[in-house]
């Protein structure tokens, strides 16, 4: 507890935050709720319930996601991500729980929420013979704070759609202007679900490129995904959603540490040279040759370790390199493990 | 929701509309041509019916015809289309309450309902000189509740058959057999006694009667006008009550 109110402290270790996470960015401390561990959440769930007729979509469902990070909602199709968020956006009421979103509860205060956050919505059209200009002139008059919308047409590369009627767009187009109408309020918190969805991996680029661009603005990003590769690139801290539940939060490289059952440092040696101390390096676990392929496989600073014995046994693969578990490994790890393996919140 | 934000979002529905090539046609076109054939055919000197020229009769029971148009064929499949593909969803994400959104489309199907009315007035008068109606506050009111009741209609038609398809199916299925018995077609003295107790159940039927008797000189009729406000009061709310839950 004494740590907790010195400034500096560390991030608790249940749920790590990297070191480029901003935290200090210009929120108005009134608006904030501010935890006894010195954080402002931005969004806190405590123990959300929403059902569909007999159908759970979520089921005691909590999290906070703090100021400034780009906050991931992962998992399978059906997992509830997306009717947690349109919680959140007050545009479905839970049937349990509490939620605060700038400190506002959704249901309660959509009017003052909606002027301060931004959405993305899955499911959601313009009228198909609307113009990209008069969609962001619309949206503009809605924020009384709203940039003015040739600038914001300029600002996400639309400058020649602006007569352009919406149903003429490409699924890259209209997700820009999706974006662009999410983030016309300059909201505090954007919401964006399924961002990438129907995107080419250009398009896809240039999207998660605006949601880098959104974070170094101060907003806060809450991102659902079912798209690993997505949330290993933009998220901070994840939160994997399996069954209406989070059963894991940590940034992606700590679930991929603690979830993705270790390293393997791999690089190529002749067969005929002696590698019997490679075992005894630091971190390392064992050796596996295939070949002329070697593997160490370990934990930790492992790689910095077999680099260094190789050096001292004078020898210098160009191979040498690091192989990890990715996300979709963990996540499968996770989604499929019996409960007790999971640290439940 | 503030005055100027709500008047944008009719001008931009307004736009919308004129974009709407089936819209467009039916409400304004459709009844200008329908005027033009039939009150040329029943342009007959020495035939009236209800005590006026044919030519008479059909440019004002045309009027009725734009009604009716409005009402049942541009309306219903524009408000559904908005709840099927989130348009609905979009707007209330940004603070734009669904009502705000169906009331501008109403609020436009209004005002091009009036347009059409006067582009049909001003268009058939060199062709058919019509008298000026002895009780034109009384025109105006058959108008305004006929157009109000049967705006109420198309959004309840939205809000049963939430698909574009399916309300525009309905509401094109609906709108011929109620037009051919409305009096607005053939006039309800030529129509056998049985069509005759089936067009009592014909909304359409009151709105032509509503338009007819104070311009033919009957005065205003109040029972159609409370028919009318009747059929408009069930259905505005019957179409809330269904927006509400969605």
């Amino acid at each position: 507890m004494l740590r907790s109110l010195w400034p500096g402290s560390p991030p608790r270790l249940s749920s790590t935050i990297p070191d480029r996470h901003p935290r200090t960015r210009g929120a108005d401390p009134r608006e904030q709720c501010v935890r006894g561990d010195g954080m402002a959440a931005v969004v806190e769930v405590q123990h959300l319930r929403k059902a569909y007729g007999d159908v759970l979509a979520v089921d005691d469902l909590s999290l906070d996601v703090e100021q400034g990070e780009v906050f991931g909602l992962l998992g399978p199709n059906g997992a509830g991500k997306t009717t947690t968020v349109e919680c959140m956006e007050g545009l479905r009421h839970p049937d349990a729980g509490r939620i605060r979103v700038l400190g506002l509860d959704p249901s309660r205060e959509p009017r003052e929420l909606r002027r301060r956050i931004g959405c993305q919505l899955q499911e959601a059209a313009l009228p198909d013979r609307i113009r990209v200009w008069e969609a962001l002139d619309l949206f503009a008059a809605i924020a009384p704070q709203a940039a003015p919308w040739r600038a914001v047409l300029e600002r996400w590369g639309l400058e020649e759609k602006g007569r352009a009627a919406f149903s003429s767009l490409s699924g890259g187009e209209q997700q820009r202007l999706f974006i662009a109408l999410a983030l016309i309020n300059q909201p505090q918190v954007v919401f964006l679900d399924e961002l990438t969805q129907g995107l080419d991996p250009a398009a896809r680029r240039v999207a998660w490129d605006l949601v880098r661009s959104v974070r170094e603005r101060g907003a806060t990003v809450i991102l659902v995904t079912h798209f690993m590769e997505e949330a290993q690139q933009l998220c901070d801290r994840v939160a994997v959603v399996h069954r209406g539940r989070v059963v894991a939060v940590d940034s992606p490289q700590g679930l991929i540490t603690r979830f993705g059952g270790g390293i393997r440092v791999v690089f190529s040696a002749p067969a005929e040279q002696d590698i019997g101390w490679l075992s005894r390096v630091p971190h390392a676990t064992g050796v596996v040759r295939h070949g002329p392929r070697l593997e160490v496989t370990g934990g930790g600073p492992l790689l910095a370790h077999v680099g260094a014995a190789l050096i001292a046994h004078g020898m210098e693969p160009t191979d040498l390199r690091l192989e990890q578990p990715t996300l979709e490994d963990v996540f499968l790890r996770i989604t499929q493990a019996p409960a007790s393996d999971r640290d439940e919140r | 929701m503030r005055p100027a934000l709500f008047a944008k979002l009719t001008w931009l529905e307004a736009k919308l509309f004129l974009r709407e090539p089936l819209a467009v046609g039916f409400t304004i076109a459709y009844p200008l041509v329908v005027m033009f054939v039939i009150a040329g055919v029943f342009n007959r000197p020495g035939e009236e019916i209800r005590g006026v020229g044919g030519a008479e009769y059909y440019v004002v029971s045309n009027i009725a015809v734009v009604i009716a148009a409005m009402g049942l064929i541009a309306l219903p499949p524009h408000a559904a289309s908005y709840f099927e593909r989130g348009v609905i969803r979009r707007f209330r994400a940004s603070s734009v309450p669904a009502t705000a959104v169906i009331l501008a489309q109403a609020a436009v199907c209004f005002g091009v309902a009036i347009a059409a009315t006067v582009v049909l007035l001003a268009a058939a008068r060199p062709a058919y000189p019509y008298p000026v109606p002895p009780s034109l506050p009384g025109v105006v009111l058959g108008f305004v509740v006929g157009l109000i009741s049967f705006l109420a209609l198309g959004l309840l038609i939205a809000a049963l058959f939430p698909t574009t398809r399916s309300a525009q199916s309905v509401g094109l299925v609906l709108f011929f057999p109620l037009y051919l018995i409305s009096g607005a077609a053939p006039p309800l003295s030529v129509l056998p006694s049985a069509m005759r107790l089936v067009a009592d159940f014909d909304p359409l039927n009151y709105a032509v009667r509503a338009l007819q008797d104070p311009w033919f000189g009957y005065g205003i009729t109040v029972s159609n006008l409370v028919v009318l406000a009747a059929i408009g009061a069930v259905s505005g709310v019957g179409a809330a009550l269904v927006f509400r839950h969605r």
